[in-house]
């Protein structure tokens, strides 16, 4: 029959488990706030290098047609507008260090979800049918010489990958997106409040 | 900056082993207990410029991470597990001292009390004064003694019984 007293001393007598140094646990909160702006970080990278290819294609490759340069520069303005949104978004996300001011980061993340918001709605559209429209003009003197058939594939592939990414794979990326969002805006609230 | 860390460095070091232990006796589940380390230690970190009572930092951190632990608990509708995982099942593919056993013996029963009795059992355990506790868990300090009385008895009774199986 063992009494409180031997609980206690089993309780302190725990054996020190190895937990994270504070360097460790420092270096871990900083880290995974990286990961919060890598994604972004890395759909700038991939926009950069879609908007050097389509410069080298439209300035280096001889087209004939003017309907084809005016095709690629279409697609490029739209890059580039998409490029200087995101690149926005990642400066909104990544101006305040999460650690060091809660509330700024909240007003942050708020501002961002408003943001994405306006990017789901109209610019989405925007940008879908400027990006058609590009790819339209282009593929005019790019598939000129090819069977018809072929060009039925490539216009077909195309409308049905603009559909695709429209009704089922952006209503799915965003939702994800938010959730994440709300989760951290909530926790964020929870925190303030918490405080206040 | 630099200071910050300093402190910081110095709160961590006096506190994280406690609060593990407290993260652990919630959840029962060695992974779970260092993510709410992390995490209280994260929101410490945040709010380290608004502390100003020094005296009462153990007690400031054992708030903390007791809304965090909870958070944990409710949000994601998890449940502290009877049974113990790592920290102190792998301690030993070896070998279980009689020491470990003993902690996991009484984690078990810990895991068994009500969310609200745990966390005052497992401050008594740590020798927290009875204000701090009062003050942590929010309950008066007249009404905290006879709670603190029965939990005890509650607590060495599951100890016993399960010594016994």
């Amino acid at each position: 029959m063992k009494e409180f007293e031997h609980l206690m001393s089993v309780w302190q007598g725990q054996p020190k488990r190895d937990t994270l140094s504070v360097d460790e646990a420092l270096k871990q909160v900083k880290k995974g706030i990286r990961g919060i702006t890598n994604k972004l970080y890395w759909g700038i990278v991939a926009m950069i290098s879609l908007i050097v290819c389509a410069f080298i294609i439209t300035f280096f490759f001889p087209f004939r047609s003017p309907a084809t340069t005016i095709g690629i520069l279409i697609i490029l303005v739209t890059m580039l507008m998409y490029l200087s949104l995101i690149v926005r978004h990642y400066h909104i996300l990544n101006k305040h260090d999460l650690t060091l001011n809660p509330s700024d980061y909240l007003h942050t993340l708020k501002e961002y979800q408003k943001k994405r918001s306006k990017l789901i709605g109209w610019f989405y559209y925007t940008y879908v049918l400027l990006i058609s429209t590009g790819l339209a003009l282009y593929f005019v003197e790019v598939l000129e010489s090819a069977p018809v058939y072929f060009q039925l594939i490539v216009y077909g592939s195309t409308i049905i990958w603009f559909l695709f990414i429209t009704f089922y794979l952006k209503p799915r990326m965003f939702k994800n997106e938010e959730e994440k969002l709300n989760l951290m805006i909530d926790r964020l609230i929870r925190l303030q409040e918490q405080f206040d | 900056m630099v200071e910050k860390e300093a402190a910081f460095k110095k709160i961590y070091e006096a506190n994280s082993k406690k609060i593990y232990h407290l993260c652990y006796g919630y959840t029962g589940d060695d992974d779970a207990a260092s993510d709410l380390l992390q995490e209280t230690f994260l929101k410490v970190w945040q709010n380290l410029d608004k502390f100003r009572n020094q005296a009462m930092i153990s007690t400031w951190i054992y708030r903390i991470a007791v809304n965090t632990c909870l958070t944990y608990l409710r949000s994601e509708k998890r449940q502290a597990k009877d049974e113990l995982t790592p920290f102190i099942s792998e301690n030993k593919k070896e070998e279980l001292s009689e020491k470990n056993e003993q902690v996991a013996l009484l984690y078990k029963c810990i895991s068994k009390l009500e969310e609200s009795e745990r966390i005052i059992i497992m401050l008594v355990l740590d020798e927290v004064p009875y204000p701090e506790i009062a003050e942590v868990s929010g309950i008066s300090e007249g009404n905290l003694r006879v709670k603190i009385h029965r939990i005890k008895q509650k607590l060495t009774e599951l100890y016993n019984h399960y010594e016994r199986i």
